[in-house]
């Protein structure tokens, strides 16, 4: 007689551990909290595909549903960079021409896939490089950029308390600080 | 400076659907904000979804509130038939019943218990039933020790005449089924019933044991000198019926009957009695006035 697990026990399973009790013992229960933990992020998405917000909560269902299947068939190794790239990939084949490529797709023989960045780069550099070359490489950004990361970084502000001082939009607030970040990282792994 | 620029790297985790409905409706504080935007700075999944949900801000609030996975579990339902029962997937998501939980734990124990002290009776029974078994199968060889106990030792004096023997019929019989195959049967019968009426005339009539070889004639001349008319000795006869040779019915279970009398023998010195020798149990009886 198998043990059930209780629903306090689901939320400490990470989304691999949901996966394989939802594929191998058909536990319908771990799928669910799979969609709980990313359903808003996946609305979010379609609502950048589609016009109208009930379109976009009807295109996150059939998302889902087609997942439920595809998911059996497929081998996943981690499932938020995962899901990240099947929606984007269903929303593009879905959505309205309205929708744009979002800047970290790279074009391969394939065609585009979508891919997540992730820190792993930051892992291969030592503690002692990193003290050495942060503050100098931050020097080195654009003014734009290094304005915008020392102030959301060394002074703790917020978007908004920046885009106050600066007389920018928060929308480019946020531009400036992930492009300021990119170019951070590439200067700290030239000089590494 | 350094310590914090080094975090600009650090890795958390993504926005659940609280603080992302927070977040859209400006409901955070300036430092939950602040640690939310530290998130969004490096997470393009959690980025590109704010931009979306920001894109309809009243309307989106609302949606995140609404989202629920039971079109799922419908679908599920009516799709994949659901194997493994379990309680709780029956049971709403948000709704946790520990007492539930509780009660099916202590059924199971009880179950557990009681089906180890059936398996418990199970086994009992099957040794006895094994016991009873083993009973049942007799063997051949304690009928014959049976026969050969129940025959008392008979150690007669020397002068006296031996005891008659008791003749355990109901054994011999025994043994003789035992030993008889069908086709011999009905032989074998015949054989069982001329034993059984020797073994009654045993009885009756005291027997005289002889040396087999000595002549008549050892007795009648003293007795002729004294008196001439002394009678001849005595030989006390047994009328018996003509023994029909026996074939040795009994070759390994030996059975115990008496040693046919000396006159019977010399009556009929061709046909050997049926005379089987006991197995090993006692000791022979002895007949006196043989050597």
């Amino acid at each position: 007689m198998k043990q059930t697990t209780p629903p306090s026990d689901y939320k400490k399973l990470s989304d691999e551990e949901l996966l394989y009790r939802y594929v191998h013992r058909n536990e319908h229960i771990a799928i669910t909290y799979i969609y709980e933990r990313y359903a808003h992020l996946v609305l979010g998405i379609c609502m950048k595909y589609v016009k109208s917000a009930e379109a976009a909560r009807n295109l996150s269902m059939q998302l889902f549903i087609s997942m439920l299947e595809d998911i059996k068939k497929t081998e996943i190794d981690e499932f938020k960079p995962w899901l990240y790239a099947y929606t984007k990939k269903y929303c593009a084949a879905k959505g309205t021409a309205e929708n744009k490529l979002a800047d970290n797709t790279k074009t391969t023989k394939t065609g585009t896939e979508f891919v997540l960045d992730n820190n792993e780069w930051y892992s291969h550099l030592s503690e002692e490089h990193l003290t050495e070359n942060i503050e100098r490489a931050v020097q080195l950004l654009k003014p734009e950029y290094r304005l915008c990361i020392e102030m959301f970084y060394l002074q703790g502000l917020t978007y908004e308390e920046i885009a106050k001082k600066t007389n920018y939009k928060v929308s480019q607030v946020r531009t400036y600080l992930q492009a300021g970040r990119k170019q951070l990282k590439e200067k700290l792994e030239e000089g590494a | 400076m350094n310590e914090r620029l080094r975090h600009i790297f650090d890795y958390s985790t993504c926005l659940n659907r609280r603080q992302m409905r927070q977040y859209v409706a400006a409901q955070m504080s300036s430092e939950e904000r602040h640690a939310a935007e530290v998130h969004l700075n490096t997470c393009q999944f959690c980025s590109e979804a704010l931009d979306g949900l920001m894109a309809s801000k009243g309307v989106s609030v609302k949606l995140m509130e609404d989202l629920n996975a039971s079109f799922i579990k419908e679908h599920l339902e009516l799709t994949v038939p659901h194997v493994q029962v379990n309680s709780i997937a029956a049971a709403p998501i948000q709704k946790t019943s520990a007492s539930q939980h509780k009660t099916i734990q202590s059924n199971k124990r009880i179950i557990i218990l009681v089906g180890g002290v059936l398996s418990a009776f199970a086994v009992m029974w099957y040794i006895e039933f094994l016991k009873d078994a083993n009973r049942h199968k007799a063997p051949i060889e304690p009928a014959i020790y049976q026969s050969a106990a129940a025959a008392p030792p008979t150690v007669a004096p020397k002068k006296t005449a031996p005891k008659p023997v008791k003749q355990p019929v109901s054994n011999v019989a025994a043994t003789v089924k035992y030993s008889t195959t069908d086709n011999k049967s009905k032989k074998e019968e015949k054989e069982k019933a001329v034993a059984l009426t020797h073994a009654k005339e045993v009885k009756k009539e005291p027997i005289v044991t002889k040396k087999l070889t000595e002549p008549k004639k050892v007795i009648a001349p003293a007795i002729a000198k004294s008196t001439p008319k002394a009678t001849p000795a005595k030989v006390t006869t047994i009328a018996t019926k003509p023994i029909v040779p026996a074939k040795s019915i009994v070759p390994a279970a030996a059975t115990n009957t008496a040693k046919p009398p000396a006159s019977t023998q010399a009556a009929a010195p061709a046909a050997p009695a049926i005379v089987t020798k006991p197995a090993v149990i006692g000791p022979p009886p002895m007949d006196t006035n043989m050597h």
